[in-house]
């Protein structure tokens, strides 16, 4: 080598390996990731400042194990880390990351792992993923179903509807609607195809009817009136016509509260199961004593309509002051009959402590206020506190016949037996010595029980008829041959026709004609024109094509003639049969009217 | 010499090398510093802060204009880098940008992530983030606001949420229970009581129970359910979730246990059709088999949203039911609802419906059409008086109110000329048309009543001038109808004046109640105060009646009223022991 380039080559030499060197420090020293940094910094959430600048660092870590990135308290390095698992992993391999997820421990943490889980599987494997969810803590599906349904109805909206239509409830429902509020790639057209073909036209109109109702939220009118008129379920207009109401009374909170009453007069239509009540509810919450205040105020149309809600919110924060708005009668009575109701509102809210509140009702109410409490009592309270709450009345000299009765009623549909072992035990609790709770009782022990019902009720005096009380009972509730075979048992008595009248008159709307009318051998004679006069309204009733056709085959011409003629008698008021029937009905009835 | 030669070339050698490498060095430094510059830009909020420009700023680049161009096609985990480099108020523009793009899994992805670290930096600016956007986009992020902010800072995420709207505020709080899975912890105590947390926490802890025992014991899940204080339409999922348990063990008796339970009438409902849905023909027989009249209420239920959906299904349903009153029932729910829906397929196949259901099909499809053409539509119900069960009357009785409502002249014209006097379709006809033309022609409406009155008739309240008064009386004509009094019957003058007399005494008209009486006789009047006295008892308004029963003209009067009170039991219990002795007063001894 010339010596004169020595110092050249020398002086490039080390310039190159003083490059190499600094690229290779500033990579060493100044390059922001470090390997160890996601698990050696864990976040401090309180130190907001440093947080971006953390992870940044945490941009290039390496690849961490599923049980240490479940570890990490951070959600964005926990989403990090899980992506950076995940990357090069094939489909099989993220379904396999998720089915290890269900191995551990299910922590919050997890659960939120499961979550980016879940959205990124919606994309490479729905239907899978769908399965997947319920292996999860139940209490995590609905959430869970939520994210699938949004990622899948953003990405194929038509294969999630598909799928989601054969849920079953209530996940069904709610996957569908978050992917019509979801989805944005279906017109409506599209939307409305697909929804006849899947059979979810309810959902979709109930999608529509939410969308066309944003618009207007803020205009409660509008809102209501909108609602009021859609195709949709009862429960929903209730959920939504309760959100346009919270919205609105947020707004206008108590300033006006006649207007929000008149509002709701005006746009909730008068009939039955209308929905102003929920919305009076709510205006009632904000304050039920300034609302009565101001209702009291208003036309008595609107007072009749709205005061029992309003009471009926007052009286379960305000017992004083309600009560002594029922003392005053003159501040309830001129909402006619409205004073029952609300008294019957006060005495259900104190009868779970009736006694207590017992001695501030006024003595002539007191009667009144024994039944409803009672009544409102069996269906909520065990039998022994409501016998024990009659035992206490009645030891205080106060009449619980009636009371009583009506609770033994209350309980045999629950617990027969028990009702009627404890009437049996307890005659003289009951008005007419028993009769009417036995009665009561008897005929709900007849349905699962039908011989004792029967044995016991034979055991009674004749009086009662009590027999007959429980064939009645089976009658009415189908048990027509059952009814028949007791009914040789039923005592007689001079208030009442024979039992085979009531049997036929079931025969008949059986269609069981020719039974009905054999029946007539079991009926003394003189009893025979009311049975058939009995059997004419449920034939006509139920197949008059029957009775003209069955008439003329009938052996006597008596019986005919008394058919015929209550025929003509039901047809003032039914109008059966056409003037063409009419004429042939009346061949029967001879001309001469003795 | 050459030591000296050599070592001096060492030194020169050396210093060569060291000179070139810490060049070098510096060189390399610079390149690399540079490099990155140039390819990466800034690259902390350090360097952000220090400066007070950001990246898009000094790219002179809008952010609109970053986020469409760049963010749009980053995928998710390249989010972060991009993210890393922004300051807080960029993260929340680009969140309120956001809103505007059209939503796609990507793009929902994104703003996850872009919550996530704005949520660390600052929850309040992910909050306002989103307070723009569309319901369901905001709903979906603000559980991913809260469902981190409350694992980051449980006080302040509990505090923010409490400031939200009440619909916010419910997604917000349910979010942070279900995320945290722990509001029964001490860290939950002090905002439980503060912030009114309860009712949230009683609901999930009912859920959770109701998990519990979902498979072994959804009755006692339903029971659960229905007997707690959380209003049953917010737990309808819940429901819906316990009935589909229940009809897998049940079937369709588990309609039955849905009513045991005493549910609330709407959720009641939706659990019917939810449960029914599964198998409409099943349910028909088994609620024909179920007790009468719950029977019957299910049967009625069932066919209406049956109808609505497929009415020839329900019919052939129906059809295969084995005769009882319970098909007779469903046939007659069958035929109103099939009316009302399609009233003219229904008149035309009139004659295949049941012979016992046919006068409801007519009249309710006539109740249908009546208002679009009310006078072809008689017309045509004329034809059908020969059809048997159909009732052609009732029908038109139907046509006829809806036409009065309307056009009350037109509609008695119609009666008067297609109809013969003195016969019961007549009078049905003119007893629907004439309250409503008492309200434009009253004294014509009553001088025709008056005429077609028979002698024969005895239901009172029935009468043609009944109705023509009652009709006044409804819309408080009270003077037109004290006025009209004059004209009526003598067999219906005292029932009429006891009725008019008792709706003045109930609106407030105590003097003309008591002239009234006037064109009475003595016996009447006793009749006829009598009357106010228990109409004024029953409705409660015991003050009005002393007040009355002091002004009667006579002391016979007066006495006789306060004995009816004092000799029923019930009208005593309306009084009060005050009101009782001014009763007593009134009494002569």
């Amino acid at each position: 080598m010339n010596m004169k380039r020595r110092p050249l080559v020398l002086t490039l030499a080390s310039l190159s390996g003083g490059i190499s060197l600094g690229l290779l420090i500033s990579f060493l020293v100044f390059t922001p990731n470090h390997p160890n940094e996601v698990t050696s910094s864990p976040q401090n959430t309180s130190s907001r400042s440093n947080a971006n600048a953390e992870d940044i660092e945490e941009l290039t870590s390496p690849t961490l194990g599923l049980v240490d990135i479940v570890e990490l308290t951070s959600a964005t390095e926990r989403r990090h880390a899980l992506y950076q698992l995940l990357e090069n992993n094939n489909d099989q391999q993220i379904v396999d990351v998720l089915e290890r997820t269900f191995s551990i421990d299910q922590t919050n943490n997890v659960y939120s792992v499961q979550k980016i889980l879940f959205a990124k599987l919606a994309h490479i494997d729905p239907e899978k993923v769908l399965e997947s969810i319920w292996r999860t803590e139940r209490s995590r599906w609905g959430s869970l179903l939520d994210e699938v349904a949004t990622h899948w109805s953003l990405n194929a909206p038509t294969e999630a509807l598909r799928a989601f239509s054969s849920l079953k409830e209530p996940w069904k429902r709610r996957a569908i609607q978050t992917v019509f509020k979801s989805q944005g790639s279906l017109t409506e057209a599209e939307l409305v195809e697909i929804s006849e073909s899947l059979d979810i036209n309810d959902h979709f109109l109930l999608w529509t009817h939410e969308v066309a109702l944003a618009e207007v939220l803020d205009e409660p009118r509008q809102a209501f009136d909108l609602t009021l008129n859609a195709d949709i379920s009862n429960l929903d207009k209730q959920r939504l016509v309760l959100q346009i109401t919270n919205r609105w009374l947020e707004r206008v909170g108590t300033a006006d509260i006649s207007a929000q009453l008149n509002l709701v007069n005006e746009v909730f239509p008068h009939e039955i199961n209308s929905l102003f009540g929920f919305v009076v509810t709510e205006i009632a919450k904000l304050n039920p004593a300034l609302v009565w205040e101001q209702l009291s105020e208003m036309s008595r149309e609107i007072q009749q309509r709205f005061s029992g809600t309003v009471f009926r919110v007052w009286v379960e924060i305000d017992l004083d002051t309600t009560l002594q708005v029922l003392a005053n009668k003159k501040y309830t009575t001129h909402i006619e009959s409205s004073h029952n109701y609300f008294f019957t509102l006060w005495v259900r809210a104190v009868s779970e402590n009736f006694l207590e509140h017992f001695e501030r009702i006024p003595e002539s109410d007191k009667f009144r206020a024994i039944q409803i409490a009672v009544d409102h009592l069996a269906d909520s309270s065990p039998p022994h506190e409501v016998l024990d709450l009659l035992a206490q009345l009645r030891s205080r000299g106060h009449n619980t016949l009636e009371a009583t009765d009506s609770f033994v009623e209350h309980w045999s549909r629950k617990d027969p037996h028990a009702a009627v072992e404890w009437a049996l035990e307890n005659p003289e609790q009951g008005r007419s010595n028993g009769k009417f709770m036995l009665g009561y009782a008897l005929a709900q022990l007849a349905l699962s029980d039908p011989q004792r019902a029967m044995k016991i009720a034979l055991e009674q005096s004749s009086e009662f008829q009590l027999e007959r009380s429980v064939v009645m009972e089976l009658l009415r509730q189908g048990e027509i041959d059952t009814a028949f075979a007791f009914a040789p048992q039923v005592r007689k008595h001079p208030w009442y026709s024979s039992i085979y009248n009531s049997v036929s008159k079931f025969l008949i709307y059986e269609g069981r004609t020719e039974d009905a009318l054999a029946l007539e051998e079991r009926v003394e004679e003189s009893e025979r024109p009311q049975f058939y006069r009995d059997l004419v309204f449920p034939w006509l009733y139920s197949d008059a094509d029957s009775l003209l056709e069955n008439l003329p085959k009938l052996e006597s011409s008596e019986t005919r003639s008394i058919i015929a003629a209550e025929v003509l008698r039901n047809q003032e008021d039914s109008h059966f049969l056409t003037e063409k029937e009419l004429e042939f009905v009346r061949t029967f009835i001879p001309d001469d009217p003795n | 010499m050459y030591r000296d030669t050599v070592s001096n070339l060492k030194f020169r050698t050396s210093s060569t090398i060291f000179l070139g490498l810490l060049a070098g060095l510096v060189i390399g430094v610079s390149t690399y510093f540079l490099g990155d510059w140039m390819l990466n830009g800034t690259d902390s909020e350090t360097v952000l802060k220090s400066t007070n420009t950001s990246i898009i700023e000094d790219d002179q680049i809008s952010i609109d204009e970053f986020y469409s161009f760049k963010l749009l096609d980053v995928a998710p985990r390249e989010s972060f880098e991009v993210f890393s480099k922004l300051n807080t108020r960029e993260l929340r523009e680009l969140l309120e940008i956001s809103s505007s793009q059209a939503w796609t899994s990507r793009l929902y992805t994104v703003q996850q992530i872009l919550i996530e670290y704005l949520v660390l930096v600052s929850p309040e600016e992910a909050l306002a983030g989103i307070a723009q956007m569309s319901d369901n986009r905001r709903h979906a992020l603000l559980r991913v606001v809260f469902a981190n902010w409350s694992q980051v800072n449980l006080d302040e995420a509990l505090t923010a949420a409490t400031e939200l709207s009440r619909a916010d505020r419910r997604i917000a709080i349910d979010t942070v229970i279900e995320t945290r899975h722990d509001p029964l912890s001490e860290e939950w105590s002090s905002h439980t009581n503060e912030f009114n947390f309860v009712p949230h926490i009683e609901d999930w802890e009912q859920e959770l129970h109701v998990y519990e025992i979902l498979d072994q014991e959804p009755l006692r899940a339903i029971e659960l359910l229905a007997r707690d204080k959380i209003d049953d339409g917010q737990q309808i999922d819940l429901f819906r979730l316990v009935a589909e348990k229940m009809y897998q063990n049940d079937k369709m008796k588990t309609i039955l246990q849905l009513e045991d339970a005493r549910l609330d009438v709407g959720v009641f409902d939706e659990l019917f059709k939810q449960v029914t849905s599964h198998d409409r023909a099943a349910a028909l027989a088994f609620f024909s088999t179920v007790e009468e009249g719950r029977g019957d209420s299910f049967g009625w239920k069932l066919i209406k949203s049956w109808v609505a959906d497929d009415e020839e299904g329900a019919f052939l349903a129906i059809k295969n039911l084995p005769m009882s009153s319970f098909r007779k029932s469903m046939y007659r729910s069958l035929a109103h609802r099939w009316a009302e829906k399609d009233p003219h397929t229904v008149l035309r196949r009139l004659m295949e419906i049941p012979r016992s259901v046919r006068d409801n099909a007519l009249s309710t499809a006539a109740g249908e059409l009546a208002i679009d053409a009310p006078k072809d539509l008689l017309d045509r119900l004329s034809t059908l008086s020969a059809v048997p069960g159909a009732n052609v009357g009732r029908a038109m009785g139907t046509v006829i109110r809806t036409w009065s409502s309307d056009a009350p002249k037109q509609a008695l014209a119609w009666v008067q000329s297609n109809t013969k006097k003195d016969t019961p379709t007549r009078k049905e006809l003119l007893s629907n048309v004439l309250p409503e033309f008492a309200l434009v022609e009253p004294e014509q409406a009553m001088t025709l009543a008056v005429d077609e009155f028979n002698s024969e008739d005895t239901h009172l309240s029935l009468s043609l001038q009944h109705k023509v008064l009652s009709s006044l009386l409804s819309a408080e004509e009270f003077d037109t109808a004290i006025e009209l009094l004059a004209q009526v019957h003598k067999e219906v003058k005292l029932y009429e004046y006891r009725e008019v007399g008792f709706e003045l005494f109930r609106h407030n008209r105590l003097d003309d109640t008591l002239k009234l009486a006037d064109s009475l006789t003595d016996e009447e009047k006793i009749d006829y105060f009598n009357s106010v006295v228990s109409g004024g008892v029953i409705v409660g308004r015991t003050d009005d009646v002393l007040k009355m029963i002091a002004r009667l003209p006579t002391t016979d009067l007066r006495t006789g009223a306060a004995e009816q009170v004092l000799s029923n039991e019930y009208y005593l219990s309306e009084f009060t022991n005050d009101q009782l002795e001014t009763l007593k007063s009134f009494v002569s001894k």
